[in-house]
C-alpha cells in the first residue's frame, strides 16, 4: 500500500468499471452473431465484482472475481439463407438484449465517473494536507 | 515508441550530512538529511513506476488509467517530500537567524 491508499482504491474501482464497459462493449458487438445449431451461442458476459482485502478492515478496493457467462443456448431462429443453418434452416443467435446492455453501459459509465471523482477529491484532500500550518 | 512524457532522470542520492563541528551529529539516530534522502529514494521509486506505466500505456500494453494513477501518486509523493524539505529548511533558517 502506498502513501496514498485512497488513490489505489479509487483506481481499483476505475479498473472494475473499465472491465464492465469492456464486457458491455463485447456483448453489444456480438449481439448479431449467428452460430450453427450444433455449437453454443455467444453467452452474455457480466463481470463479478468482489471486495478485496480482509473482512472487517479498510479494504483494498474492488476486484473482478471473474466473468459470468450467460445462457449459451441462445435463441433458435429460422433462417434458411444463413450459411450456418442446418438442414431444418435453424440457427442460434445470442440471447443478448440491446436495451439491458445500454442500461449496463450507462451504469458502468456512472461507476467510472464516480470513481474518477473520488480519485480527484482524494488528491485534493491530500494536497490540502500539505498546506496545513502554512 | 517513445514515452508520452520524457522520464525524469534519476536523482542522485544526497551526500551524507557533513558532521558539523566534528562528531556532533554522530550517533543521533536518523538525521534530517537521511530522512529526506530516504524520502527522495521513495519519490524516485514512484517516478520510476510512473515512467514504466507510461511507457507501457504508450506502447499499447497496460492501461492508461493505471499510468495516470501512478503519475498522480508520483506527483503527490514529490509534493510531500518538497513540503517536508521546505519545512525543515525553514526551521533551520529560523535557528540561524537567532540573535545571540
Amino acid at each position: 500500500m502506498s502513501l496514498f491508499p485512497s488513490l489505489d482504491i479509487a483506481g481499483t474501482g476505475i479498473d472494475a468499471a473499465q472491465t464492465w464497459l469492456n464486457t458491455t462493449a463485447g456483448n453489444i458487438a456480438n449481439m448479431n452473431d449467428v452460430s450453427p445449431m450444433d455449437e453454443a451461442a455467444y453467452g452474455e458476459q457480466t463481470p463479478v465484482f468482489v471486495p478485496s482485502g480482509a473482512v472487517g478492515q479498510i479494504g483494498d478496493g474492488v476486484s473482478v472475481a471473474g466473468i459470468a457467462e450467460g445462457d449459451t443456448t441462445g435463441i433458435v431462429q429460422y433462417d434458411p439463407t444463413s450459411p450456418e443453418a442446418n438442414a431444418q434452416g435453424e440457427v442460434r443467435v445470442p440471447d443478448v438484449e440491446l436495451g439491458s446492455q445500454m442500461v449496463d453501459m450507462i451504469q458502468a459509465q456512472t461507476d467510472y465517473q464516480a470513481n474518477a471523482s473520488v480519485f480527484a477529491d482524494a488528491k485534493t484532500a491530500y494536497q490540502s494536507a500539505l498546506t496545513l500550518g502554512s | 515508441m517513445t514515452a508520452l512524457i520524457a522520464p525524469i532522470p534519476p536523482i542522485a542520492p544526497l551526500p551524507a550530512a557533513p558532521a558539523a563541528g566534528g562528531t556532533a551529529a554522530a550517533g543521533t539516530g536518523d538525521s534530517f538529511s537521511s530522512s529526506i534522502s530516504n524520502a527522495l529514494d521513495q519519490v524516485q521509486q514512484s517516478q520510476n513506476t510512473a515512467s514504466t506505466a507510461e511507457a507501457q500505456a504508450a506502447a499499447g500494453q497496460g492501461s492508461v488509467t493505471d499510468a495516470m494513477i501512478d503519475a498522480t501518486q508520483a506527483s503527490l509523493d514529490t509534493q510531500v517530500t518538497v513540503a517536508l524539505l521546505d519545512k525543515g529548511v525553514s526551521a533551520f533558517t529560523d535557528i540561524m537567524n537567532m540573535t545571540f
